[in-house]
């Protein structure tokens, strides 16, 4: 486990504002936080699960670190041969080489894809954007890697229209693969995909990672499929990461409201023991707040069951309850939360 | 009344399906969508359908209320009988615009949709397209009345302030909240049987489990059958009674609920339940269903999911016959060859 605890990749206090813009002048009135403050890390080898619900900023978050947007704020730290580099501070040479050594998984196998281009040019593609090898060589490398994802040779010369979605996903982390990336934030991978095709793909991604050393960020609104592929597992709410612990931790001992309201509200399938199949869930309030108007002090107190008067006052900082567990709630010693 | 005298009238039936097909003639070929289908919903109960996609499942909802588009769709075998106030009427035999299927689609059946934002017209306000099908069905005698049945059904679904809402439009709605008005719609004019086809896969886990307890209390209130349509094991498993399993265009299983889960005879379902990452429970590793689901223009043969089958027979289940249907217990029903 020693190596596992070396981190590849540190996020401290990340934010990613969009401009609210008005008016003939496109006057600048506010700022949508899709990610406003976030601090985690992912060590080697590991996958961190970041679960969510939609517009929660766990996308943006992704792409943030990975700079396919500018951030407003904060740093990321990429561990690379015993450097440290703070990606966000790259110019466009230094980012060419971080983005070798980190790639993205995409959700929608139909849309991820270059329709034009043959399986084999889409697969070797970031081969030739970061120069890499010579034709050959790059062909004997998507060959490889075809196989390695569970596709044949002779796929190499068809084109993406002639597939199904579970075979295109395989195609998208090929391609993902090909310049051997360290760490691979992967986007709802197997959104689109049917559930007999799932499993594939999660089994897929957990055999490439122990093969090849991988680190996933590995988001998803799924939490069954969270916690089949995550070491730790992330709560996202709003823009802030809410709880954050060891999977097992944060599935049975959760410490924030608004996780135990995730698992409640997950549906399982039948268990005999439970009787009613109909369970008692906790259901939250209305909707998640507007992220270009947030309320004061905790993000979740419109929500949530416990709020008191400071939750409306004071923004509870994530923090540390145990080794494997952090929490931002002001209330996280006296709640006795039930899990999965 | 004892719960002995509610048990016969609880097995009812108020909609029998009898060996349905409804296929697509395209210049390509013709797809069998739905491919002789059985299927029984018995008043007061839910069933739940389960299948992948392309499966047949949205036909077949759609052959029950005639939504078929005709060219290219054609139910072109079986009854569709409904029940309804010591009558018959076999859907299938009525013209897609005459008068008595109007009146079913609304009074009798109600429907609700997976995507709420297209199921409303952009340019009305909810209470507009709400109170249209309460006038349409004679349920109000004015438009002032209408408007004040309608406010009490958004209040009887959960919408907060429908004195105001009422005069919302569509876009002004989150995606939960769309789902409830399509739901207080489609109970407007209290149908003995709602049809949900994927009521909650576009929403998420927390607004999902909140829909799905609308629906539960709504069929305590009023005693209305469902027949839910999805795709998501686990919100089938919290919800029905009896279980359908489709895949392409045949029910290739049947039983109640516990049976299915319990004791699940497909090849296919077996391989669904060993596929599904789950949120609780041991761990284990998935074990997917190998391939894809093919194409309805190349359908096997013989047994339909023989090209994926583990426990393929060669030289039975490549026959190119239906495979019977066999009852392996009471009201257990499977499509296999292995239990002859």
């Amino acid at each position: 486990m020693s190596e596992s605890e070396q981190p590849i990749l540190e996020v401290r206090d990340l934010r990613q504002f969009f401009p609210i813009q008005e008016g003939l002048l496109r006057r600048v009135v506010g700022y949508v936080k899709a990610v406003n403050g976030v601090s985690l890390t992912i060590n080697q080898g590991e996958t961190l699960g970041l679960v969510g619900e939609s517009g929660c900023g766990k996308s943006t978050l992704g792409r943030a670190i990975l700079r396919l947007y500018e951030p407003t704020g904060g740093e990321v730290i990429f561990h690379h041969q015993d450097r440290q580099l703070s990606v966000l501070d790259l110019d466009r040479h230094g980012m060419r080489q971080v983005r070798a050594n980190m790639q993205m998984i995409f959700q929608d196998p139909f849309a991820s894809l270059n329709e034009r281009m043959t399986v084999l040019d889409n697969v070797i593609e970031p081969l030739v954007c970061n120069g890499i090898g010579s034709r050959p060589e790059r062909e004997a490398t998507a060959e490889n890697l075809l196989a390695q994802v569970g596709l044949r040779k002779e796929h190499l010369r068809r084109y993406p229209h002639s597939f199904s979605g579970g075979q295109r996903q395989r195609i998208g982390i090929a391609r993902a693969l090909s310049i051997e990336p360290k760490f691979v934030v992967a986007d709802e991978p197997v959104f689109a995909l049917d559930v007999s095709v799932q499993a594939q793909i999660l089994n897929l991604m957990k055999e490439l990672q122990a093969q090849l050393g991988l680190s996933y960020l590995f988001i998803s609104h799924d939490m069954a499929v969270i916690r089949y592929v995550a070491d730790r597992i992330a709560v996202m709410y709003v823009g802030k990461l809410v709880e954050y612990a060891e999977r097992d931790e944060l599935l049975r001992h959760p410490a924030h409201p608004y996780t135990e309201a995730l698992h409640s509200a997950v549906p399982r399938l039948s268990q005999k023991d439970s009787g009613n199949r109909r369970r008692n869930r906790i259901l939250l309030k209305a909707s998640p707040p507007d992220p270009g108007n947030l309320p004061p002090g905790c993000v979740f107190q419109t929500r949530c069951h416990y709020a008191e008067e400071q939750c409306r006052q004071e923004e509870p900082p994530l923090r540390e309850i145990s080794t494997i567990h952090s929490v931002a709630c002001h209330l996280a010693e006296e709640l006795n939360l039930s899990g999965i | 009344m004892s719960q002995d005298q509610l048990t016969p009238m609880a097995s009812e039936p108020i909609l029998e399906i009898r060996d349905l097909k409804t296929h697509f003639m395209l210049d390509t070929g013709t797809v069998r969508a739905v491919d002789g289908i059985d299927l029984t919903i018995s008043r007061g109960k839910t069933l739940g359908v389960i299948g992948e996609s392309g499966c047949g499942k949205s036909v077949t909802a759609h052959s029950i209320l005639r939504l078929i588009p005709s060219p290219p769709g054609q139910i072109v075998n079986g009854q569709i009988l409904l029940y309804r106030q010591g009558e018959v009427i076999d859907i299938t035999r009525l013209q897609p615009k005459e008068a008595t299927i109007r009146q079913i689609r609304g009074a009798d059946i109600g429907m609700i949709f997976q995507e709420p934002m297209t199921s409303f017209g952009p340019l009305h306000t909810i209470g507009n397209q709400i109170g249209e099908t309460i006038l349409t069905h004679q349920q109000a005698e004015s438009a002032q009345s209408a408007r004040e049945q309608v406010i009490e059904l958004l209040r009887q679904v959960g919408i907060p302030n429908p004195e105001q809402r009422v005069d919302a439009y569509p876009h002004e709605f989150s995606g939960g909240m769309r789902q409830r008005a399509m739901i207080a719609m489609a109970i407007s004019c209290s149908p003995m049987l709602l049809i949900a086809d994927e009521p909650t896969t576009s929403l998420d886990v927390t607004i999902e489990a909140q829909i799905l307890d609308l629906l539960v209390g709504l069929q305590e209130q009023t005693g209305m059958a469902i027949m839910l349509i999805s795709h998501n094991l686990a919100v089938v498993s919290e919800m029905a009674d009896d279980i359908a399993v489709m895949y392409l265009g045949k029910r290739v299983e049947l039983g109640s609920a516990d049976a299915i889960f319990d004791n699940p005879l497909h090849p296919y379902t077996q391989g669904l339940w060993r596929s599904i990452p789950r949120v609780d429970g041991p761990l284990d590793k998935l074990i997917p269903i190998p391939g894809a689901v093919p194409s309805p223009r190349d359908r096997p043969t013989g047994c339909v999911f023989a090209s994926r089958c583990n426990r393929f027979i060669e030289g039975t289940c490549d026959e190119p016959r239906p495979v019977p249907t066999f009852e392996v217990e009471p009201d257990h029903f499977v499509a296999c060859y292995l239990y002859d």
